[in-house]
């Protein structure tokens, strides 16, 4: 026998989105924590790539994710056992784009319009960046009052590869920046860019990073800017971001889970007092983004995961939405997924004084 | 040091190099203020050269046609492009992004609280008896005004266009710098004569720069009804800016290590407005129209000085030119990416 006793194992898996959860990777803390309750750490995309759909499905019994809720939400209501146990509000909202020559100025102009909409052909998950989409445009259409029976929504059917290289990595920052700085992969979320530079449609929706890259290639310019509007709700687009963890885990450990937070809390921490150095770090992370973006959109936002009433609600829009529009088939109560005892252990209990944000 | 610095052998006879430069936010105004522009010049044996310096009669012209011999021009984008497409051969050698747009002032006591109050209304337009340049404050407004609309889902014949004809005023002053040829302009006169036509009621709105509606938004008397900065749609922020910097031709030819030294000045300055907003507020404000020191501050705050030629910028022209063309105010067309020319931009960066 072995004098270590068995190690709890934990895996991590984290969106291309700005998450304190990526700082606490890249600055070791994440598994620092971890050691201090003999947890040892795995980047999912460390495993071999059959195990890698679990950072859709949330499949594992070992598994923290952090990231686009849309999936967290579906694979909650597709019976998986998670817990939510952290929320980081976005303010993106997504933009509406159309060609700069366009007689269509403003959402008004769509009517009788073509909005391409991106479609993932494999039905093996929910396709969360149409769910995105269809969203971002429903709630631009609404805030101009225009009806969607008004306007024609395209599919723009996209086959696959659902992961550029299956070439297992140590890191989110290596698998994002080999991505991104590989010449050769084609980028299936240009895939709507391309239909509105062809004439196909006349607007597509984008998030924010995407439409300033897509902007200042000159040929687009956005009509519609979600993130300039004071309705909170409109903002809600695959945001807040979820931190969610396998029921397994977070009922034999806790104490994992806290650790996970405490380096998350850290992490959220740091971001806001050294924007300069995170915007290098999340440069790496979404490497289609300029850094200057990144330090703007760092300045903008508070990293400290929590689960304020407001993120909670967020997760029920996006919830319902999926249920109106058939991207999930069952309710569940968002309330009950949400479990603040972790969070409130992190951070020193239920009564410390947390700043307000 | 950049190869073409190192490769500069000793000039015997110094070149006379002249600048002019608009009274907006383009580093070049900051170089010439911190003497930046001056000092790199003269690493490369050239002498700087302010053009209204110069006392003789239409001194102000090749402000307009670029019709001077190794001339640097750095400011609104319309007398430059007119310039190219009608007057002189220039390379575009740096473009700054202005994210303002205009604004349309109304009088405050109006009633008029948004364009779409404008139908049926008179919207001022500036005309100018000068035929020696282009009319590029009309056609800045124009622009303006049709973009105003377009948001407010309206079009040129659900308004009045209303022409303000101004018997331009051929002295435009002079000074050692452009500080002092804006300071020595009358109020009247540096906020639009299309001012005094709103304000005696000839028509019910106009288009005009940010800093201008601003100062006149501070007597009291006047109101904003549309910021085109606030929409994330680029191409309404397009209307003069983004600023050209162009040169002769045949001076970037002979001389590129005087065009690199220009731009050394012109980055440095750059990136020292953009480390000290504050303090570039206060050289900012003698070379703008802004109402005060705070007003520029505010005003520049998100503002990136640094020149670049990037897609997006050198589209901005195109899309200027196309309005320019379609609406006469220039002849001829040109292609705008052989007018750009940005190897000296690379060169100045690489040196720094």
């Amino acid at each position: 026998m072995s004098k270590i006793k068995s190690k709890t194992e934990a895996v991590y898996t984290i969106c291309p989105v700005l998450v304190a959860s990526h700082i606490a990777v890249a600055k070791g803390w994440l598994e620092a924590e971890l050691k201090k309750k003999s947890a040892s750490l795995k980047y999912l995309r460390s495993l071999p790539h059959e195990q890698w759909l679990a950072h859709f499905t949330h499949e594992r019994a070992n598994l923290f994710r952090d990231g686009g809720n849309i999936l967290a939400i579906w694979a909650r209501s597709e019976g998986r056992k998670t817990r939510l146990i952290g929320l980081t509000f976005s303010g993106d909202g997504g933009q509406i784009l159309t060609r700069i020559n366009s007689k269509i100025n403003q959402v008004a102009d769509l009517k009788g319009a073509k909005i391409g909409l991106f479609k993932r052909v494999n039905p093996d998950r929910i396709d969360f960046w149409r769910a995105t989409a269809e969203r971002g445009i429903l709630v631009a259409l609404d805030l101009a009052r225009v009806k969607q029976k008004d306007v024609t929504l395209v599919d723009l059917p996209v086959e696959g590869p659902d992961y550029p290289s299956t070439v297992p990595v140590n890191s989110p920052a290596e698998l994002w920046w080999n991505q991104a700085s590989s010449s050769t992969e084609k980028d299936i979320y240009r895939t709507e860019l391309d239909a509105l530079l062809s004439g196909a449609v006349d607007a597509i929706y984008v998030n924010r990073g995407r439409s300033k890259i897509y902007q200042s290639e000159g040929a687009v310019r956005a009509i519609e800017d979600l993130s300039l509007r004071p309705d909170w709700t409109a903002q809600v687009a695959n945001t807040p971001y979820t931190l969610t963890v396998s029921e397994d885990l977070a009922v034999k450990h806790p104490e994992v889970v806290v650790a996970y937070l405490k380096a998350v809390i850290k992490a959220g921490r740091w971001i806001k007092e050294n924007q300069k150095e995170a915007a290098v770090i999340f440069k790496k992370l979404i490497a289609k983004w300029t850094g200057g973006c990144v330090a703007a959109e760092l300045a903008k936002y508070h990293f400290v995961p929590n689960l304020s009433p407001k993120n909670l609600a967020a997760i029920e829009v996006e919830k319902l939405f999926l249920l109106k529009h058939k991207y999930i088939t069952n309710d569940f109560n968002v309330q009950e997924w949400a479990d603040s005892s972790y969070l409130e252990e992190a951070q020193g209990g239920k009564d410390a004084v947390i700043p307000a944000w | 040091m950049s190869n073409v610095l190192e490769q500069t052998k000793p000039v015997t006879a110094t070149t006379h190099v002249n600048y002019t430069i608009c009274p907006v936010f383009a580093a070049s105004n900051v170089a010439v203020e911190l003497g930046w522009l001056e000092e790199e010049l003269k690493k490369v044996g050239a002498k700087l050269h302010y053009l209204f310096t110069s006392r003789e009669e239409k001194q102000w012209l090749p402000h307009f046609t670029h019709k001077l011999d190794n001339l640097f021009r750095d400011g609104g984008n319309i007398p430059s492009i007119w310039a190219k497409a009608d007057n002189t051969n220039t390379k575009l050698v740096g473009l700054t992004w202005s994210p303002h747009g205009g604004h349309v002032v109304a009088r405050a006591a109006s009633g008029i609280a948004r364009v779409g109050d404008l139908k049926g209304k008179r919207i001022a337009l500036y005309k100018s008896g000068n035929q020696h340049k282009v009319d590029w404050w009309r056609a800045t407004g124009e622009l303006g005004i049709l973009n105003a609309l377009k948001v407010a889902g309206l079009s040129r014949k659900d308004v009045e266009i209303t022409d303000i004809a101004d018997d331009e005023d051929q002295s435009w002053g002079a000074g050692a710098k452009p500080a002092e040829v804006w300071a020595s302009r009358p109020t009247d006169r540096a906020l639009g004569v299309e001012v005094r036509a709103l304000r005696e009621g000839r028509v019910d709105a106009l288009y005009t720069s940010q800093g201008r509606a601003l100062a006149l938004q501070e007597s009291g008397d006047y109101t904003i009804i549309e910021d085109l900065g606030r929409y994330p749609d680029w191409t309404l922020q397009v209307n003069n800016s983004p600023y050209a910097l162009t040169v002769n031709a045949d001076l970037a030819e002979k001389r590129p290590e005087i065009v690199v030294a220009y731009l050394r000045a012109a980055i440095r300055a750059a990136r020292w407005i953009n480390a000290n907003r504050d303090a570039a507020a206060t050289l900012l404000h003698r070379v703008t129209f802004y109402p005060s020191v705070a007003a520029t501050a505010k005003a520049i705050a998100n503002y990136n000085f640094l020149p670049d030629l990037s897609s997006r910028n050198v589209a901005a022209i195109g899309i200027t030119k196309r309005f320019l063309l379609e609406h006469g105010y220039i002849k001829n067309d040109f292609d705008v990416k052989s007018w750009v020319d940005s190897s000296f931009l690379e060169e100045a960066a690489k040196s720094l």
